[in-house]
């Protein structure tokens, strides 16, 4: 029975993983545009990254199918009382519309189009984001997975990666940039052959503004994460559910991989780090560090949710 | 041609008569051609009671065919779909092997094939393509203790609905699947 316990792998926690990327991503470069008071740096930066990790992340579902060369029918046939069915028509959209509004930006198109777009960003990002957590919370028969709050701790977590993804994205292109001016002869300077808007300018304020901001979103996983382990305990299947990932089965994944190194860490890094307790080559190591240490809290959760929601089923057999 | 007309089929497994020698579970891979290690049906070992008064007894365990199927509901091609025996069925030119289905179902009896093999979920079709032409279910026909019986159960005359009147009733009904195979419970 081993090889048949497990029916979804890594590839789903990863894609789960990577919509809630450009979930996060999407909804900040579609708020930023529209209430336009913010930093352009973290539109044009969040607006470039959201549509491709959950590109990577279509190419790991297809690569998890069964059947892959029966892909196309997923797009073509739709079923109303299917959560999957729902994501699919989103995932189909929302690259496409996310590139448009992507070249918008880069290209620096002002139309009356652009607008629109991002609130198309912004709405199917959202959709996207509850999407993610409700294909495993509308599995109404699993103990682990059938909680609202897993959905909802998806959401709040995809906003979180999706803000580390901007500081890490937007980090390295600054400083592949800076790489390319000092290597670059005075003729081939950048300016010369990309558009003038592509310099970000990156700096270590907008940094600090969006790690305060990924600070409060932690301590709200944090309380979403207590309030889930309490409502599995007043549940008559609770048990199981703790026993599956909480006291037992993956708990030491769960506690160190995603409690402590992917939401306890980090957030006391931003904490010390927003109160300038760092010295300024420690501020470069830990702008660096914190996200990374959330990304890979992120991906753990959703493995960790992926695996242990499976590890009850040899249970359910015995109910009667 | 069909000499049977489709009707509501279903189901029962007497669990007092059932002696666990998984005969029905090989017939099953025999009759369908399942793949290595798959199973449509297969038998539960059931250990309850307190010590000293304890009990043993085993379940012939299978897809319960059900009227409002999770199954059918989760698919998102509608692959999974209602026949007209009564039945759930996937429909192969439909099924992309997401595997959604077998997560949905409450009863565990759903298993995914290997890409190389299908890639379809395995499942129990209550033998449609011998109840057409009249024959019983491959699991029946070898059942040496008779525990299993198929049959029409809008009929009210036939053999499988006097077996409903024994006390058949359907596995977990608070999930209101409304199953058409039933069991008579174990009975010390």
């Amino acid at each position: 029975m081993e090889q048949h316990l497990f029916t979804w792998n890594y590839l789903i926690a990863i894609y789960l993983f990577t919509a809630g990327l450009s979930s996060g991503a999407g909804m900040i470069a579609g708020v930023t545009e529209i209430l336009n008071n913010t930093s352009d740096r973290i539109k044009r930066i969040s607006a470039y990254l959201a549509p491709f990790p959950v590109m990577l992340g279509l190419l790991m579902l297809v690569a998890d199918l069964h059947r892959p060369w029966n892909f196309f029918q997923v797009l073509i046939h739709y079923h109303v009382t299917s959560v999957m069915s729902w994501g699919a028509f989103f995932l189909l959209v929302f690259p496409i519309f996310a590139l448009i509004f992507t070249a918008m930006v880069y290209f620096n198109y002002q139309g009356a189009l652009r607008k629109l777009f991002a609130w198309l960003e912004l709405v199917l990002g959202l959709a996207i984001g509850i999407y993610a957590g409700l294909l495993l919370a509308a599995i109404y028969n699993n103990p682990v997975w059938s909680n609202p709050l897993i959905a909802f701790l998806f959401f709040v977590s995809a906003i979180s990666t999706g803000i580390c993804m901007i500081i890490l994205g937007g980090k390295v292109w600054d400083q592949t940039e800076t790489f390319i001016r000092k290597i670059m002869p005075a003729k081939l300077q950048p300016e010369k052959w990309l558009p003038e808007q592509i310099s970000l300018n990156f700096d270590h304020n907008i940094i600090r503004r969006l790690i305060g901001i990924d600070a409060v979103i932690i301590i709200i996983e944090l309380m979403v994460i207590s309030t889930l382990i309490i409502s599995y305990m007043l549940r008559p299947t609770g048990d199981i559910a703790l026993g599956a990932i909480i006291t037992g089965g993956y708990y030491l994944t769960f506690w160190i991989g995603v409690v402590l190194l992917g939401l306890t860490l980090p957030l006391v890094l931003g904490i010390l780090e927003l109160r300038d307790r760092f010295s300024d080559n420690m501020n470069l190591i830990v702008s660096i560090a914190e996200p990374i240490l959330v990304l890979t809290g992120g991906f753990i959760l959703r493995w960790v949710v992926v695996y242990g929601g499976q590890l009850v089923y040899p249970i359910l057999t015995f109910y009667s | 041609m069909a000499k049977v007309k489709p009707a509501r089929w279903g189901k029962i497994v007497d669990l007092n008569k059932c002696v666990g020698c998984h005969a029905c579970s090989v017939a099953c891979v025999a009759e369908n051609k399942v793949k290595d290690g798959m199973h449509r049906t297969r038998i539960v070992e059931h250990e309850d009671g307190q010590f000293p008064n304890v009990y043993h007894y085993t379940e012939k365990w299978s897809c319960n065919h059900c009227q409002n199927a999770p199954c059918v509901d989760a698919c998102p091609t509608q692959a999974s779909h209602y026949t007209e025996w009564g039945t759930v069925e996937v429909k192969p030119e439909l099924c992309i092997g997401c595997g959604y289905c077998v997560l949905a179902c409450p009863y565990r009896v759903r298993m995914m094939n290997q890409r190389h093999d299908g890639g379809l979920p395995e499942k129990c079709t209550l033998c449609i393509h011998r109840l057409e032409k009249g024959e019983k279910p491959a699991c029946e026909t070898t059942c040496i203790a008779g525990a299993i019986i198929t049959g029409n159960l809008d009929d009210p005359n036939s053999e499988i609905n006097q077996w409903m009147a024994k006390g058949a009733v359907a596995r977990r009904p608070e999930l209101e699947t409304h199953p058409n195979v039933f069991i008579i419970p174990f009975r010390r």
